[in-house]
């Protein structure tokens, strides 16, 4: 590999106008606010969880002697939805009791707690008082002074794990029985509530979109797949049929990143868009910043979707099976003293039991059938009241093997096995410290061994061992009650070893002969082992010049081994609230896209490309409505410059930095929450994102949906019964034409003759997911019964055209049909 | 490695296995077809890779559902460009070309001579391309380079086009490649022996006076399927540095349905004599006079190397 100087300086002083007009649009875009500084403004109220409905607080038949009379202290997390997502007995004793009442106390129904009318997720304690019968009464047992004896449980509630970096936020409030979340429906005594609630960390980014509670695990027509459920907000695209990976802000999937806990995540979906190969029901949110992202993340110029796993609930042992027609699962956590939890994960596909029996037999015989099968081990410990450890492994394997004796019509190259794997496993620590009152350190050190392999005939067999280290070490100097510092160190260093017999890889998009027939492409044999390592710093300040304003410079540096290049990207976030229910935002920065790494072998790619580079810009404004509605509005605008694309004549060096693209749009959404049984999302997105390689005219990204119009709602009805429903309408895919062909007398096979690259569109796609779930409570389980119903009017949605053998005539190729998905799933 | 998107093609395959076979079938002649393409060595025909400064020639096997139709052509070969999809051009000059614009019965064909070494440098592949025009003749404004693939066509009120182009592989290092022969392999129908006429183009299309041969056997229409089988006594598998070559081998026919369009014998297939099998679902019908039903093979050895084939049987009611 050759040394070649950085050109990043070249490259942010070619940008650095446009970032300086932008930086000083977004600091005068509020007239009224370039007058003297205004007041300060009020601290923000907060107002605890309020019970809903009077909780069941009738005696249990089955209880000990010992027991009667106590009344039981529970700690109560509740999510911003209101609902009760763990409840742990302060002092517990094991008994059965303890249990009847944590069962009852999961079905509390809370109003969630607000801060200045926004819900949000709480940790409160809550006395649960039942109705012994009085002194005298033939019935009752000796009364104790249990309340009193909870009473004196430590008062000290922690902060919510979701916001380890934001100082809670206390309340205290005296309310009337009724008001307040104690567990008395009438009567006229007074309760005392006292609650610590936490709320998330400001927003440092100009976009963040966080799905939390029901909204990761019952979004219809995601089968409860929290990853999936990101495609009901804005900037999010409709994923390419067969791939699930996000598509955002006219980004391909490729240039986003998608993490878990800080780390990348190999594989993202079972067979690339079935279902997440981490549990849904161990995250605990899913951020989604659609571009303009933190310092914090680098390596892509799309966007990021930032997944959080929660905390082992330590209350006591809980355990969860789920058996569908896709899959089984299994959760299991459980307390280990009192300062550690764990949970426990694991599922496997289903499909394999029935694949034989719905597969056309006829043309191959099944070797292996499809196998999917995932797992996860979390452990968390509290070192100390400044030290929590977080232990983490997960994996996945999909495989599938099929034999064809035949060829495949049409394609000759497609016979014989066709087979892949793809099997990845992960371990990850994680140490949060309080390392003194005002600085925090966050350090992470993830190791991965990540194998692929397939085999397509004779004209592709491929195998990929990549042993992957990621570190990151993060911390946060909060100087003034103005200004905090962040600075860290993100460190990813892979280590591939494989072979490689196929076509050479083509551009990655833009190409309208991805998915030709193999016999017509080029083989290259490789067998290479090489490193890539690539360290990057970046810092990052939060300063409040007013109380109103947030501004949040940053800047991040980059170093890519393989391609030898540095590249530098600044960064910069201004947040304003100008009322109280109105925020104004605008961001810019420069972001940096690392080429892939089989593009740095010489063989097949350039090891002297650049990584890409994009400038972003965005703008918008964030209104509240009372306490049950927010809508948004945004503009936002790329542009992408260094773009890699393949050479003109296919000759070496391959790929070249010699395309360009340019992405702008409109977002409008809007989230409402009217009660605690309902949540509803909408979304609207209005974009257009384009590409042109070397000097060709520009031409539309191979996902660029013109419209995008998502609407989801979900509602507890009551009785057990929820039910939701998702409406999807967006602006087909564009599709290249095929405008002839020719006939290929080497192969047999007719090779297509293209015209202007993505010059047309499928028809609109428009599709309406229902899902229905029925929960019985029975004691100390709960059984629930789900419908999933993916595509409800089994609309044809054509995802492409299915041409005939010499291309003369076509069909259209319909999208996924009606899916339902049914199971049964029990918690104890 | 964030991608991997390869399983996702093997669903794909899944969904899509089957469901092609809606449109037309690929291995029945229902117009003017170009079929495959030979290349010959000048004075060496079985070689298929010629060598730098050698002269060569690439024939195209052209049928038709009926009748032969006079072709007017267009062709040409040059070095070939590294282009991944779609249809490849040239990297450098015209080394030979060939036209007919008044269409004629008989192969379209090219002559060529292949580079020194020196002006080949490090590519190793040809382009023979062009159009071929049943009963018209080509367009190729500009020239066939210029006009190439997009304008390359034909004039002719009922002119049918049909682009092709064929890789030749040029012997750079010594290596060499044999094209296969299908003359010494036996084809057999209903478990006979099927021989091939002299020219079955020649025969009428009304078969059941003349036919009753083992070059013309006859069958009765409606009657369901035919087996028909190909022994490779011949063995043409080479070995090459990367293994024995796989031969596959492509069926049509000009009425009824050969059950698939390909077949291959694989590198590691160990029976002696490899044997390919087909089932021939018959006419449902043929005229009182019979039927001429024209089967054609196309053997490829995947490194350029080709052999045809025909056949024929006669339906009769």
């Amino acid at each position: 590999m050759l040394p070649r100087p950085a050109r990043t300086g070249a490259e942010v002083r070619s940008l650095a106008p446009l970032i300086v007009i932008f930086a000083a649009v977004g600091a005068t875009s509020i007239p009224a606010r370039a007058q003297p500084v205004p007041a300060p403004r009020p601290a923000p109220r907060v107002t605890p969880p309020q019970l809903v409905a009077p909780p069941d607080r009738s005696v249990p038949t089955a209880v000990e002697a010992q027991e009667r009379g106590r009344n039981v202290l529970f700690e109560l997390e509740i999510d911003d939805a209101g609902h009760v997502t763990a409840a742990r007995v302060v002092t517990p004793s094991g008994s059965e009791l303890e249990r009847v009442l944590t069962a009852r106390a999961l079905g509390l129904k809370m109003e969630p707690a607000r801060r200045d009318g926004v819900p949000i997720a709480a940790r409160i304690r809550f006395l649960f008082q039942l109705d012994w019968p009085t002194e005298g009464d033939a019935t009752s047992a000796p009364k104790t002074d249990s309340a009193a004896n909870e009473d004196d449980a430590p008062r000290a509630a922690s902060a919510d794990a979701s916001a380890p970096r934001t100082p809670p936020e206390t309340v205290a409030t005296n309310a009337k029985s009724g008001q307040a979340p104690a567990g008395s429906s009438g009567g006229d005594e007074e309760l005392v509530y006292e609650a610590e609630a936490s709320v998330e960390a400001p927003t440092r980014e100009v976009t963040r979109h966080s799905l939390r509670g029901e909204a990761l695990t019952k979004m219809p027509g995601t089968r409860g797949d929290a990853l999936r459920a990101v495609e009901v907000l804005p900037g999010v695209s409709r994923p390419a049929a067969g791939d699930g990976a996000p598509i955002l802000r006219g980004a391909s999937s490729f240039e986003s990143l998608v993490l878990l806990d800080g780390s990348t995540i190999p594989l993202l979906y079972h067979f690339q868009s079935l279902t997440s190969t981490f549990s849904s029901r161990l995250l605990q949110s899913v951020d989604m910043y659609p571009s303009n992202f933190s310092v914090r993340y680098g390596r892509v110029h799309g966007g990021v979707v930032a997944a959080r796993s929660r905390s082992p609930r330590r209350d006591r042992l809980h355990a969860l099976a789920d058996v569908s027609l896709l899959d089984s699962s299994v959760l299991v956590e459980a307390p280990i003293g009192d300062h550690t939890g764990v949970a426990l994960a694991a599922r496997r596909s289903n499909i394999d039991f029935y694949f034989e029996k719905v597969a056309p037999s006829d043309s191959f015989s099944v070797v292996a059938a499809p196998l999917y099968w995932d797992y996860q081990a979390l452990v968390e410990h509290e070192l100390s009241s400044r030290h929590t450890l977080r232990l983490k492994a997960y994996g996945s394997r999909d495989q599938l093997e099929l034999f064809f004796a035949e060829p495949v019509a049409g394609d000759p190259s497609l016979r014989g096995d066709i087979a892949g794997m793809m099997e990845f496993h992960h371990v990850q620590g994680e140490l949060k410290s309080r390392l003194g009152p005002r600085v925090e350190q966050d350090l992470s050190l993830t190791l991965g061994r990540n194998v692929l392999s397939q085999r397509i005939g004779p004209e592709i067999d491929a195998r990929l061992e990549t042993v992957t280290l990621a570190g990151r070490g993060e911390w946060k100097l909060q100087a003034r009650s103005d200004l905090s510092l962040t600075a860290g160190v993100d460190v990813e260093a892979s280590f591939f070893d494989g072979t490689y017999r196929g076509s050479r890889p083509p551009q990655l998009e833009g190409d309208p002969s991805i998915g030709e027939t193999q016999t017509t492409t080029a083989r290259v044999d490789l067998e290479a082992a090489f490193r890539h390592v690539s360290p990057a710093f970046y810092a990052e300040l939060g300063w409040l010049p007013a109380t109103w304003v947030r501004v949040v410079p940053g800047v991040r540096l980059d170093y890519f081994e393989l391609f030898d290049s540095w590249t530098v990207d600044p960064r910069l976030a201004v947040r304003m609230e100008v009322t109280k229910t109105t925020t104004l935002k605008s961001g810019v920065g420069l972001f940096t896209q690392a080429p892939l790494y089989y593009q740095g072998i010489s063989e097949i790619g350039n090891p002297e490309l650049e990584p890409e580079r994009a400038l972003h810009a965005s703008v918008g404004v964030e209104q509240r409505f009372g306490h049950w509605l927010e809508m948004g509005a945004e503009g936002f605008a790329k542009r992408i410059t260094q773009r890699i694309v393949a050479t003109t004549d296919g000759n070496a060096p391959f790929f070249v930095n010699d395309g360009i693209g340019r992405v702008h749009g409109i977002e409008l959404s809007a989230k409402a929450r009217p009660d605690s049984d309902t949540f509803a999302y909408l979304a609207y997105t209005l974009s257009r994102s384009e590409r042109r390689d070397h000097a060709d005219p520009w031409r539309l990204f191979d996902y660029d949906q013109t419209h995008n119009l998502v609407a989801a709602l979900g509602r507890d009805l009551g009785a057990g019964w929820e039910a939701g429903a998702r409406f999807r309408w967006v602006t087909g895919n564009p599709r290249t034409p095929v405008v002839g062909s020719a006939f290929d007398a080497s192969t047999g096979v007719y090779r297509p003759l293209y015209g202007a690259i993505n010059s047309e569109r499928n028809p609109t796609f428009y599709q309406l997911d229902l899902s229905v779930e029925k929960t019985w409570a029975l004691p100390g389980f709960q059984l629930t019964a789900y419908l999933d119903l993916q595509n409800a009017t089994n609309a044809a949605n054509p995802e492409g055209v299915t041409y005939s053998y010499d291309y003369s005539d076509s069909e259209t190729t319909r999208g996924l049909p009606l899916f339902p998905n049914i199971g049964l799933r029990g918690e104890l | 490695m964030r991608r991997f998107s390869s399983i996702c093609v093997l669903l794909t395959l899944l969904a899509t296995t089957g469901c092609g076979d809606e449109l037309h079938p690929s291995q029945v002649i229902e117009k003017n077809r170009v079929l495959g393409a030979r290349t010959e060595v000048l004075g060496a025909p079985q070689r298929a890779w010629p060598a730098p400064g050698e002269a060569a020639s690439v024939r195209f096997l052209v049928v038709d559902p009926g009748e032969r139709a006079p072709l007017g052509y267009a062709l040409a070969a040059c070095v070939r460009d590294a282009s991944l999809g779609g249809v490849p051009a040239c990297d450098g000059p015209i080394l030979g070309e060939q036209r007919v614009d008044v269409p004629e019965l008989g192969a379209p064909i090219v002559d060529f001579v292949v580079p020194s070494a020196s002006d080949l440098g490090n590519r190793r592949s040809l382009l023979v391309f062009g159009v071929v025009c049943a009963r018209g003749a080509p367009s190729t404004p500009g020239g066939l380079v210029a006009a190439w693939p997009d304008r390359a066509g034909c004039t002719g009120a009922d002119a049918l086009p049909t682009r092709v182009l064929a890789n030749v592989t040029v012997s750079t290092d010594g290596s060499s490649n044999q094209n296969p022969s299908l003359s010494d392999d036996l084809f057999q129908q209903g478990g006979s022996a099927w021989t091939s006429t002299p020219d079955p183009w020649a025969l009428p299309p009304k078969c059941s006076a003349t036919a009753g041969t083992p070059a013309v056997p006859i069958v009765s229409a409606g009657t369901g399927a035919l087996d028909l089988s190909l022994s490779l006594l011949g063995d043409d598998r080479e070995s090459t540095p990367e293994g024995r070559e796989a031969l596959s081998i492509a069926s049509f026919s000009t009425a009824g349905e050969v059950d698939r369009p390909f077949s291959v014998v694989e590198s590691d297939d160990a029976s002696n004599p490899p044997v390919v099998g087909w089932t021939f679902e018959l006419p449902k019908s043929a005229p009182a006079e019979g039927r001429l039903v024209r089967l054609h093979f196309v053997m490829r050895d995947g490194r350029g190397g080709t052999d045809f084939a025909t056949r024929t049987l006669c339906v009769v009611p």
